[in-house]
């Protein structure tokens, strides 16, 4: 009914069974890609160990720092590499913590939605019928609804929260997921290997997982490079407009709407976050068209 | 032709038209456009207790008293105030004013409009929230056309007689009664130097000049007559730093609440002009003492331990205020008492304090608006540094000001003005109802009550002395300080001052063509 | 295409917009924190007493199907409630703020085509120069740029330091446009305004091209695709081979074949644009209906949220179904 993400749909994505193997070498031919997923990887030892990286407590500052530059700018204090903001905090610190939130919102929200959508899309696609039909009108209500208003909604009502954040985006996320898995599968069923472990007698849910399932699988992961940077860049929209985490939880998003009114004498406030958030998903986006291109040259996503 | 092409030539055509007559612009208008840092909620004088309401509407509407800039209280639509005995003061209305819809302001429009004030329950059962504001007024009662006499429960100086004529504008009786006020607050009617021709009232209200006004105060700088503007455009833009940017791009003329941090931006601009004054408004922070664990006096008076006063002045405000110590009383009250200490600044007596109430594990949220934001951020700082878990929320105005007053926040950040020094704030913020704190002692209640009416100067100063006495051991809330009024203009602008009390009064305002 | 076509999709829409009617009320109302207990916060010092109370003055102490039978009645009729806050009605403050969320979507659509065509078929003409490498380099730049940020960046640039262009609201604000139809640039146009027409187009160009910007990178990539893909197929070899002036190949045939990509875009962007107006709106202070969601969510003015958040949804579906009807009309390969 209603159209989702071009490609999405069964039409343009060609099967690459066979060529998986030699995938993941390919994909180091590849620079940029190699440049996305080693950026991505910093991104998340950082995350991982912000506590260990954070100079300072990312919440408590000194009024009598305030407003410091970066250095090595003039009145900028050694001590803050990135500046302080306007309660005198480490933006530095602020940063680290800040990759933890973006982080595991956009990785919980890749998991959660690309699992409840990924199974769906397999059993509606194998299955067919009515739970096929009951599924898919779910998805298209569910995409009747613009990705980022449903999303302020449900934050609206249930309150800022990463969990919260991973939920909501979840609940807006899945039907890309289902959408694509359960067209890839239609389209695999009807292949030879298929029918020729159907009969030897192998059950239907191990043709579903194991057979189909990692057939299938390349092209999930291509999704969820996009999804990956589309949650980032939702959950710092949220942030920015105060529904996404609580006020004491550094978030990028966050940082930005309070460094907004400094834009013009501490540009740094909004700068850093901003560019954190651009060099990770632009490293995703290159990651997920590295992949794209290792898999399948063709494939559109 | 093919239908291309001639569409191509529509086009063309329209945009020539269109720009060409650009180039020959009606006469210029003057407007002049104010941001505001929240929306306003109602066109009703008697139903707010909001600055940004007043600023608009207080130009829609005139009263029988107002506040000049240097802050004197002259005489506006009253030509003449007279004493008839201890508690009845008598108004003398100008005559030939007319309301917008050219009903003529009488005296009954008058007592109606400050009846709809003082009388409990007026507003269709509602009680109006300036109630507080008016001292003892009791009733105004019309004694002919231009004459009303304001009854009084108890004696009061002539100077809190006017204050109180301040605070309320004059409405339409027969318009208002009419209409009803649904549609009084959709099409208000007032006898202001503007009045109202659109309003969303998030987002712009546009004024227009009412060529019938009365003239205005004779007392104010500049001289009578109609509005020197063609229209006032009132915007809200909550983002400080969008309003200093839309300053310096000439896409608004006056802005208030400039961040102190903004400041240094604003002097090194040509086109602008930084106004400032000595401030009114004491920010405080306030406790429903109602609920634990701000019931007990003692964990409140840790909490004032821990803010460093001087730091907030010094590092927030560039200097640009006067901290307060919670004291309960500004530099321009009438009444001071040099007997309170300030509280100062000893985090280590606070942490030994809150130990001693059994509160060392506190945890509370401080509710503020955006105004503030800074303020309380801040704080809540410096009270994790004492180990109290104080965490800051933002709302807006409007979703606030209802659940504060119905005692259903912890603690809060905000202001109440005190423009004309009266020595009764004190009462105003805690007051029931309308204040924040819930607090209720029954001898500060006693002593702010009688305090006023006592005409020996000495005897009531004391009275007021000790009634600052009892709130500063009680400490319902803790003042912190007292911004600077700063505001910013155009250099077009002219004849506008700022207001302590932050008024935007457009009556004798000005602008020069572009 | 077919009658039975169209009611077949009319019924779907008046059907979709019974789901998204229920699932707006059911949000909230069902979920854990309630739209009263939101409007008074999370302390411990709201009692239970207080709620109630709230809840009886809002009608929320009706049933739950009695509700919802007053609300879709209401959809029905245009009444929509009153606002809490503004004490207004929800329709008419519904009414004054679609046009700018309309004029502002058409013209960050208009914004990603002009930059975003031209620039996929450069690209494609120049496919693996230096060229297409920059352009798809900065095409994944556009993908990735946070609209919020993009938009403070350029107020910065734009509207602060060099002081070429307005960044906030419509229109300037000594300027009272005719109403029309509520899109300032048409009305200016229709009254022949041009100090509006002028004021509204600059008030545009900042948060259009914030707006659009995703987009143009979106619509670069489908155009050089299509275009890389047609030029490979056998009669436009053809036509090279015959000496046919490039330009009649690019403008003739290959972009012609994209074409039903990018009607699928354009539908999607629309109805993204929609979703992307809370942000863009809130950073550019545009009276949209956007804007409005996030200023009645932050006010807690439950009345206008249920109908701002409606209003989106239903547009955000309208344009959907546009787009596949005249995609059927475009392609009659596709059927239904």
């Amino acid at each position: 009914m209603i159209e989702t993400v071009p490609g999405a749909g069964a039409q343009d994505v060609t099967s690459a069974h066979g060529r998986r193997r030699s995938s993941l070498r390919h994909l180091l031919g590849y620079p940029t890609a190699v440049f996305g997923l080693t950026v991505v990887l910093a991104f998340v030892l950082i995350a991982a160990f912000a506590p260990l990286i954070a100079p300072f407590d990312p919440n408590q500052g000194s009024l009598l720092r305030r407003l410091r530059p970066p250095v090595p700018l003039e009145r900028s204090l050694p001590a803050h590499l990135l500046g302080t903001d306007q309660l005198g905090r480490d933006v530095m610190s602020q940063m680290a913590f800040g990759a933890r939130v973006s982080l595991t919102v956009g990785i919980g929200v890749v998991a959660l939605s690309g699992l409840v959508g990924g199974l769906l899309g397999l059993v509606a696609g194998y299955f067919r019928g009515r739970t096929d039909t009951a599924l898919s009108r779910l998805a298209d209500w569910t995409l009747a609804f613009p990705y980022l208003i449903l999303a302020i909604l449900l934050m609206g009502v249930l309150g800022p929260g990463i969990l919260n954040l991973v939920i909501v985006l979840s609940i807006a996320g899945w039907p890309h997921f289902f959408r694509l898995l359960r067209a890839e599968v239609l389209v695999e069923r009807e292949k030879a290997y298929v029918e020729a472990a159907h009969a030897l007698g192998a059950a239907r849910w191990t043709v579903m997982f194991k057979h189909i399932a990692r057939n299938v699988a390349h092209t999930f992961f291509v999704l969820a490079t996009v999804r990956l940077g589309l949650a980032v860049l939702s959950e710092a929209g949220l942030s920015y407009l105060g529904f996404g985490v609580p006020p004491n939880v550094p978030a990028w998003g966050s940082m930005i709407a309070g460094g907004q009114n400094y834009v013009e004498t501490a540009w740094w406030l909004s700068a850093a976050p901003g560019l954190a958030i651009l060099l990770l998903v632009l490293s995703v986006n290159l990651l997920g068209e590295g992949l794209r291109d290792a898999f399948d040259p063709r494939m559109r996503l | 032709m093919n239908l291309r092409s001639s569409m191509r030539l529509f086009v063309a055509a329209t945009l020539v038209v269109a720009f060409a007559a650009a180039g020959v612009a009606s006469a210029q208008e003057k407007v002049v456009r104010i941001a505001m840092s929240g929306p306003i909620t109602t066109f009703d004088p008697a139903n707010h207790r909001s600055r940004i309401n007043e600023n608009v509407i207080r130009n829609v509407f005139d009263s029988l008293v107002t506040v000049t800039p240097a802050g004197d209280t002259v005489l506006e639509m009253a030509e003449s105030v007279e004493q008839i005995d201890d508690t009845t003061w008598e108004f003398r209305i100008r005559d030939g004013i007319r309301f917008h819809n050219g009903d003529p302001l009488t005296a009954a429009d008058v007592a109606f409009s400050f009846n709809r004030v003082v009388v409990e329950g007026a507003m269709d059962g509602q009680t109006s929230p300036r109630k507080a504001l008016m001292g003892s007024l009791e009733r105004v009662e019309e004694v002919d056309p231009s004459t009303v006499r304001f009854h009084l429960a108890a004696p009061e100086s002539e100077l809190r007689v006017l204050t109180s004529a301040v605070f309320m504008q004059v409405m339409p009786k027969d318009y208002f009664e009419r209409v009803g006020i649904e549609e009084f607050v959709r099409n208000p009617v007032g006898a202001g130097p503007f009045r109202v021709v659109e309003a969303d009232f998030q987002e712009r209200i546009v004024l227009e000049r009412f060529d019938d006004y009365w003239g205005g105060a004779p007392d104010l700088a500049g001289e009578p007559g109609p509005a020197r503007l063609d229209r006032v455009v009132f915007l809200v833009v909550p983002d400080a730093s969008a309003r200093v940017a839309a300053l310096r791009a000439g896409d608004i003329d006056i802005i208030q609440d400039v961040l102190a941090d903004q400041i240094p931006v604003i002097e090194s601009d040509t086109n602008v002009v930084l106004k400032q004054q000595q401030g009114t408004n004491p920010v405080f922070l306030a406790f429903t003492v109602t609920q634990p664990p701000f019931d007990d006096p003692r964990v409140r008076r840790a909490i004032a331990h821990a803010i460093d006063y001087d730091l907030l002045v010094d590092a927030l405000f560039g200097g640009r205020a006067d901290a307060l110590y919670g004291l309960p009383y500004t530099w321009n009250s009438e009444v001071k008492h040099d007997g309170l200490e300030p509280l100062d600044y000893d985090p280590i007596a606070a942490m030994a304090m809150l130990r001693a109430a059994g509160s060392s594990n506190l945890a509370f949220t401080i509710d503020t608006i955006s105004t503030w934001r800074l303020v309380a951020e801040a704080v809540a700082q410096m009270l994790q540094d004492v180990g109290v878990d104080a965490q800051v929320r933002i709302w807006d105005q409007a979703a606030l000001t209802p659940a504060v007053q119905a005692g259903e926040r912890q603690a809060m950040v905000f202001t109440w003005g005190n423009a004309s020094g009266n020595p009764a704030w004190p009462q105003f913020p805690n007051a029931s109802g309308t204040g924040y704190t819930h607090w209720d002692d029954a001898e500060f209640r006693e002593l702010m009550q009688r305090a006023p009416g006592i005409v020996d100067r000495g005897e009531r100063e004391a009275v007021f002395r000790r009634a600052y006495e009892i709130h500063h051991e009680q400490l319902p809330l803790i003042t912190l300080l007292v911004p600077r009024a700063v505001e910013a203009t155009s250099a077009r602008v002219s004849g506008f001052e700022v207001h302590p009390g932050g008024r935007v009064n457009m009556h004798r305002v000005d602008i020069q063509p572009r | 295409m077919s009658l039975a076509f169209l009611i077949h999709r009319l019924v779907q829409l008046i059907v979709v917009t019974f789901v998204i009617a229920l699932t707006v009320f059911a949000v909230l109302r069902l979920t854990p924190g309630d739209p009263v207990e939101l409007m008074m916060g999370r302390d411990e010092a709201v009692t239970q007493a207080d709620i109630d109370r709230k809840r009886r003055a809002l009608g929320l102490d009706r049933p739950l199907h009695v509700q919802f039978i007053a609300f879709v009645g209401g959809l029905v009729t245009g009444d929509l409630g009153m606002s809490l806050v503004q004490q207004r009605p929800v329709a008419t403050l519904l009414r004054d703020r679609l046009p700018a969320t309309i004029e502002l979507a058409v013209a960050a659509m208009i914004v990603s085509f002009v930059i975003g065509i031209p620039v996929g078929v450069v690209a494609a003409l120049k496919q693996n120069s230096a060229v297409d490498r920059l352009i798809m380099s900065l095409n994944f730049v556009g993908l990735s740029l946070p609209s919020f940020w993009q938009g403070i960046m350029l107020i910065l640039l734009f509207g602060v330091v060099l002081g070429w262009l307005p960044s906030l609201g419509r229109i300037s604000f000594d300027l009272v446009p005719a109403r029309i139809t509520g899109l300032y640039t048409v009305d200016a146009l229709l009254t022949l305004d041009g100090r509006a027409l002028q004021s509204a187009l600059a008030h545009l160009v900042l948060p259009a091209l914030t707006a659009g910007t995703a987009y143009a990178a979106i619509i670069a990539r489908v155009v050089r695709s299509s275009m890389l893909e047609v030029m490979r197929q056998d009669y436009i070899r053809t036509a090279w081979s015959k000496g046919l002036r490039p330009r009649r190949i690019v403008f003739g045939h290959a972009l012609r074949n994209a074409l039903i990509p990018m009607i699928t875009i354009a539908g999607l962007e629309a109805g993204s644009l929609l979703s992307g107006s809370v942000v863009i709106e809130t950073v550019f202070s545009w009276p949209g209906l956007g804007r409005m969601v996030v200023q009645s969510i932050q006010g807690r003015d439950y009345a206008l949220v249920q109908g701002a958040v409606v209003l989106l949804c239903v547009l955000y579906v309208m344009i959907s179904l546009v787009v596949d009807v005249a995609y059927s009309i475009v392609d009659p390969r596709v059927r239904w």
